[in-house]
């Protein structure tokens, strides 16, 4: 009853018994990846690198038009071409409201959307769905169904889905939300949400200074690798299975359960190796309609996107309007803060609540400020649909407030550090806003017990050299100016109070164990490191835990990869589960060994007595296996987290700015980041430089842009851009290890919080090389020209 | 995938037999190159592609005339071939390495980039500058026009069945400059607008300049205005900011999602100014050096 | 139609039709280790080496490879027997998702195989072919340069 006691789980969280207090023999050491070398082959380890007998193609059919009713919609043509084995219509199959991400229950975001519709509401929604013989025959199948539409008025820009007369998205009566009090479709609002802390009228009334600004982030998308792919079939007892490239295998069971109307002990989510998530397929994007096609087919069906097909009818970062209004003291310290943001989810409402949430859960908590007020509203627009994007409106809340932060130090003449020295967070700390924030319900109150960010921000400083900053004065003759800027950067470590992870482990008879996890490991290395957090507990190599992940018939219950916690609330359960094997394993090398449990230490892949008897591991499962008091040494646990055990980072970059053209070229970056105790330090790295390659190109150059009837003109790989190898900064990461009690072995979360920190230290930046500020990214040429010109007028 | 209707594929070991296969009345066809534009965008009416990979004309050839560069001849064989790698102080070469990918170098072509003619396609603008010429080949004769020519012309040049041989870049004067110089988003990122400049002097004044701005306009856009300007004048700072400004004030250019048409115009003149300074600066420390 | 060429150091006589795609006609052969990332030449992540060049196998078409040789991962190591390259790869840590991996691999050792001792520049150039989202590119072009200097050093 007491397992979340923040006590209980500090001592839970105490190296166990047997593992040498001197140090750890696998954690914080670089450990090579256990799945790098089959995918270094080339090996089909993909959802797509897989066919079964008699298998189809399933191709939908997407709509060209913002908004419209289906007059009439014929797939006859399509239904008589040789090959086709079915077309689905919303006149086939049952309109059952769902949502399309993948979160926990009850399901905080709104279930507004159905398979397939009578309505559509962006270039690029679904009208219908073809299964054939091959992809040739699905693809001329699809030009074959004959759709009359009724175009309606579409709305694309934020601000004007809440004009009066803006037309209403969802305006069918069945939509709802399991969150009261936040969903108002009939005013096109998506989400709401207001909260606050503390009094704002005396935090206002006792500032020296009150400072406002409205900051705009864009809507971007993942480019994932690996477009969003999966295989439906009936297995031979008539379960439906279903391979799919997704980070929540478990939540997409019990989604589709609803939607084919199913009990979940009826299907099968296998999840293989994934080619890039980042949020992207924290979503049911293609699962449930191929399902449809292979019970209207009884044969197994494929779906894929391709690549144009991805960039629309994928998912995408939430663009965000976020107006800042903060009170300062004489002394520099913050009296009160107010966050308003304005966002659309694009045409359905996946991840509308908490991503904003999310927004201001960061950026509110970063500084010390006792008044503080957070509201935020998300509308329906016409465009392609905003959903989870690595970071989860950390960029976009972390943005607005850390060039605030640099704004508001310029005008008192503050260096930008000193500043936020004197109002971040300390240990101790609360954060006014937890127990509102809960992600739909009450949430945890939240003392902060671990914090690298003074440590980060003085090594990124250094590296950086932020001293050269005042030094930095202009070439006469040279249009290039060079500046350098910064940001102080928290995340979360998975989502405290709901987030849970189950974890199963056993012992083979040659000492090797399986550990068998629903956490799903998307490519950032996590099965590496929740076998390095078993191998520190049995005191074995890595390479002798052998992790599966993840299949929801074979490895228990994972909320899947989000909220970077696969470390914290997964590696929590591997290592409950493997501690309880460790005692097992103690117990009967005791009876091997004639020493007392207690005394037995596991070490080198052996146990140890006191008096230096040992015996093999695989002595160990012998004799448990199969010669006396035989049993399986095996182990299960599950983990939860009321703690966010926040992360912390501060990242700098340096600039040059053409101040003719506008063009920024970011010459380095610097991440320094407080993860806790890093288990494995490459993984740390990998997840820095790739976070810092997807946030350079939020800062510079990604944008999604629409033409006048909403449809996507960038929506190329050669015309989007994503950075490429001879293009990138130079990059460097610093990473200051802490000890988090909540945390496995003191670790805390790394794969998202790189993301946050690189647009506005690349904003501040600019205001250094230029003292022009943006407020708006990203900086393109264009913009940036456009505010030196205009400061000159 | 647009390629659906595709039934034929040729490969040619002869020109004519290349040329007759593109001449056939009843059957659409294509001539291939690397593919990397023609796979890639489709071409949906084709019924029969002529794959030009064994007519050899891939080969690069210094001669009295210039420098002889075969159609089929890759975007990397630019950069790594002796002649076009030390042509006109490795100019050519540079600009094919910044125009894509090497795994699109090692497949497209320099008769690709003629066909597609892109506006901001740097080496397209760099072989303009250089004032290349097209040599054209049909059943009945071969003849040779420039490559400006070509690029505003090229449908009514490709319309009966016709083949690219390869492109002549003429040989340079002593005391000439190159430059190119490009606005973009990020560094590796297609220009919003690039300007290839080229000029020769002799005895400190302008005997020759090209100026070609991409990135304003459908195809690449020869600023003779400009360039007429230039001739037999004296290079400064002045001139060629006058230079620059009169190439803002000629151009009209589009919007689309990289940058507006203002934008566009106003950098034409930074584009302009700095090529042509690049090639000036190149003349001066040629004539110091 | 039916083409000859050699895949892997095996002559192979495969029949393929000609609007087909290499890159299709590779998957459907089970040369999984191929990948799909666009339709236009843009990600490069379908690499493969055509006579010991890299090119994007989704704008090629399976008609152009008649006669010439092909190399894909799958003619490189094995797991008892990495090449160098995947070696170097699985050791720096240069492998995320994985899904970009074998493209990379094959572009670098085109490389290496015609300039054995790039400068860090030319290994960004080729790399730059190959869109990968998780690695920043740090560790990949890391992984290319430490094993050109082992065998400097050897």
């Amino acid at each position: 009853m007491f397992y979340n006691d923040p006590d209980e789980m500090l001592r839970m969280s105490e190296h166990p018994e047997g593992i040498s207090r001197d140090g750890f023999h696998t954690v914080g050491q670089r450990a090579t990846r256990l799945d790098a070398i089959k995918l270094a082959l080339g090996k089909p380890a993909f959802t797509d690198d897989y066919t079964l007998p008699g298998m189809l193609y399933g191709k939908l059919l997407l709509s060209p038009h913002a908004h419209a009713r289906i007059k009439r919609i014929d797939a006859s043509r399509a239904r008589a071409l040789p090959g086709v084995h079915a077309v689905l219509t919303y006149q086939d199959i049952p309109a059952v409201r769902f949502t399309t991400a993948g979160q926990s229950h009850p399901l905080p975001s709104p279930l507004d959307t159905v398979s397939l519709d009578s309505k559509v509401r962006f270039v690029g929604d679904r009208v219908a769905a073809v299964a054939a013989e091959s992809l040739e025959i699905a693809a001329e199948a699809i030009r074959l169904i004959e759709v009359e539409y009724e175009e309606l008025p579409f709305v694309l820009e934020i601000e004007d889905a809440l004009r009066p007369d803006a037309p209403i998205i969802h305006d069918e009566p069945d939509c709802t939300a399991n969150i009261s009090g936040s969903y108002f479709p009939e005013r096109n609002i998506a989400a709401h949400f207001e909260t606050q802390a503390g009094d704002l009228v005396e935090g206002f009334a006792r500032a020296w200074r009150v400072f406002e600004a409205e900051y705009r982030v864009p809507q971007v998308t993942h480019v994932l690798p690996e477009p969003h792919v999966c295989i439906t079939w009936w297995d031979e007892d008539d379960r439906l299975v279903i391979r799919s490239a997704t980070q929540v295998p478990f939540h997409v069971r019990r989604i589709l359960g609803s939607i084919l109307e199913l009990p979940e002990k009826r299907i099968r989510v296998i999840k293989p190796r994934i080619g890039g998530g980042f949020g992207g397929k924290q979503e049911l994007v293609l699962e449930d309609i191929c399902a449809h096609l292979t019970i209207a087919t009884g044969r197994p069906v494929r779906m894929a996107f391709t690549r144009e097909e991805e960039f629309i009818a994928g998912r995408t970062r939430h663009p965000q309007i976020i107006r800042l209004k903060t009170g300062v003291a004489r002394d520099g310290t913050l009296t009160a803060m107010e966050m308003y943001i304005l966002a659309t989810t694009g045409a359905y409402g996946s991840h509308a609540l908490t991503v904003q949430g999310n927004s201001g859960a960061k950026a509110l908590a970063l500084y010390r400020c006792p008044n503080q007020r957070f509201a935020f509203d998300v509308v329906y627009t016409n465009r392609p649909v905003a959903g989870a994007m690595r970071g989860y409106g950390g960029p976009q809340g972390l943005f607005a407030l850390e060039v605030h932060m640099d704004e508001i130090a310029a005008a008192l003449g503050l260096d930008p550090i000193e500043f936020r020295r004197r109002n971040w967070v300390r240990v101790g700390d609360g954060f006014p806003l937890a127990e509102a924030l809960g992600e739909g319900r009450k949430g945890y109150p939240q003392p902060l017990r671990s914090s690298g960010l003074s440590q980060c921000v003085e090594l990124g400083a250094k590296a950086i050299g932020w001293h050269r900053r005042e030094s930095q004065t202009a070439e006469s003759h040279s249009p290039k100016r060079r500046g350098i800027g910064m940001a102080a950067l928290i995340h979360g470590s998975g989502i405290p109070g709901i987030d849970m992870g189950g974890a199963f482990i056993k012992i083979n008879d040659d000492g090797s164990f399986n550990l068998l996890v629903g956490a799903t490991d998307l490519g950032t290395g996590a099965d590496t490191v929740l076998a390095q957090i078993a191998a520190e507990v049995l005191g074995c190599p890595v390479e002798d835990i052998i992790v599966y992940a993840a299949d929801t018939d074979l490895t228990p219950f994972d909320k899947g990869a989000y909220a970077s916690s696969t470390v914290f609330v997964s590696g929590g359960a591997v290592k409950k589960a493997t501690e309880d094997v460790a005692r097992q394993i103690k117990a009967v090398a005791a009876q091997m060994l004639e020493a007392s449990p207690s005394d037995i230490r596991l070490a080198d892949g052996r146990v140890v007595s006191p008096d230096g008897d040992s015996a093999t591991l695989r002595e160990v499962a012998l004799y448990a296996l199969h010669v006396a008091d035989q049993h399986q040494i095996m182990g299960t646990a599950s983990h939860m987290s009321v703690m966010w055990s926040p992360p912390f980072a501060a990242q700098f970059a340096e600039v040059e700015v053409d101040t003719e053209t506008g063009e920024v070229r970011v010459l380095k970056v610097v991440t320094a980041i407080d993860c806790g105790q890093p288990i494995n330090p490459d993984g740390v790295e990998g997840q820095i430089d790739g976070g810092v390659h997807m946030a350079l190109g939020y800062a510079l150059s990604e944008e999604m842009i629409y033409d006048q009837a909403g449809r996507l003109l960038d929506g190329r790989i050669g015309d989007y851009h994503i950075f490429r190898a001879d293009e990138m900064p130079s990059m460097e990461r610093i990473i200051v290890p802490t000890v988090d009690p909540a945390g496995p072995f003191g670790a805390k979360a790394a794969a998202e919080i790189p993301t946050d920190g690189v647009a506005p230290a690349v904003v501040n930046a600019i205001y250094a090389a230029t003292g022009v500020r943006l407020r708006e990214i990203p900086a393109t040429p264009e913009r940036v020209w456009s505010a030196l010109r205009d400061r000159e007028q | 995938m647009i390629l659906s209707h595709l039934i034929e594929y040729h490969c040619p070991t002869d020109l004519n037999e290349a040329l007759r296969l593109l001449s056939r009345p009843d059957v659409a066809t294509v001539p291939l190159g690397g593919g990397t534009s023609l796979v890639a965008d489709g071409v949906p009416s084709a019924q029969a592609v002529v794959d030009l990979h064994n007519l050899g004309l891939d080969s690069i050839e210094a001669a009295d005339d210039g420098l002889h560069i075969g159609a089929m001849v890759t975007l990397q064989n630019v950069i790594d071939n002796s002649h076009s790698r030390s042509l006109a102080r490795g100019f050519l070469a540079s600009v094919a390495r910044r125009t894509t990918t090497r795994n699109v170098r090692n497949a497209a072509t320099v008769g690709g980039t003629l066909v597609s003619a892109n506006s901001v396609d740097e080496l397209l603008l760099a072989l303009l500058a250089l004032d290349a010429q097209v040599v054209l080949a049909d059943m009945s004769s071969k003849r040779c026009i420039s490559l400006e020519d070509f690029v505003t012309h090229t449908p009514a040049h490709l319309s009966q069945a016709t083949l690219i041989l390869g492109v002549v870049i003429p040989p340079l004067p002593t005391g000439f400059g190159v430059g190119l110089e490009r606005v973009a988003r990020t560094p590796a990122d297609r220009p919003i607008v690039a300007a290839a400049a080229f000029v020769a002097m002799e005895q400190g004044r302008c005997e020759a300049a090209r100026l070609i701005l991409g990135g304003v306009a459908r195809l690449p856009v020869r600023l003779t205005a400009v360039e007429t300007r230039l001739l037999g004048r004296v290079f400064n700072d002045e001139l060629i900011a006058e230079a620059a400004e009169t190439a803002k004030s000629i151009v009209v250019p589009f919007s689309d999602f990289r940058a507006s048409s203002d934008y566009r115009r106003e950098m034409a003149a930074v584009v302009c100014r700095r090529a042509l300074q690049v090639a000036w600066n190149q003349v001066r420390s040629e004539d110091r050096g | 139609m039916k083409i000859t060429f050699v895949i892997n150091e095996e002559t192979e006589t495969w029949d393929v039709s000609p609007d087909d795609i290499f890159l299709d006609v590779l998957r459907h052969r089970s040369y999984f280790g191929v990948k799909r990332g666009c339709e236009d030449s843009s990600c490069g992540l379908c690499t493969v080496l055509l006579d010991g060049q890299a090119v994007n196998a989704c704008t090629l078409l399976a008609a152009q490879v008649n006669g010439r040789s092909i190399t894909t991962i799958e003619g490189l190591g094995t797991r008892d027997h990495l090449s160098p390259l995947q070696q170097a790869f699985v050791e720096c840590g240069a492998v995320q998702c994985g899904y970009c991996t074998p493209a990379m691999i094959l572009a670098a050792k085109a490389l290496l195989d015609t300039c054995p001792e790039p400068t860090e520049a030319d290994v960004r150039d080729t790399l730059s072919s190959v869109y990968c989202r998780c690695t920043g590119y740090v560790k990949p072009v890391e992984a290319v340069l430490r094993l050109m200097r082992q065998h400097q050093g050897t």
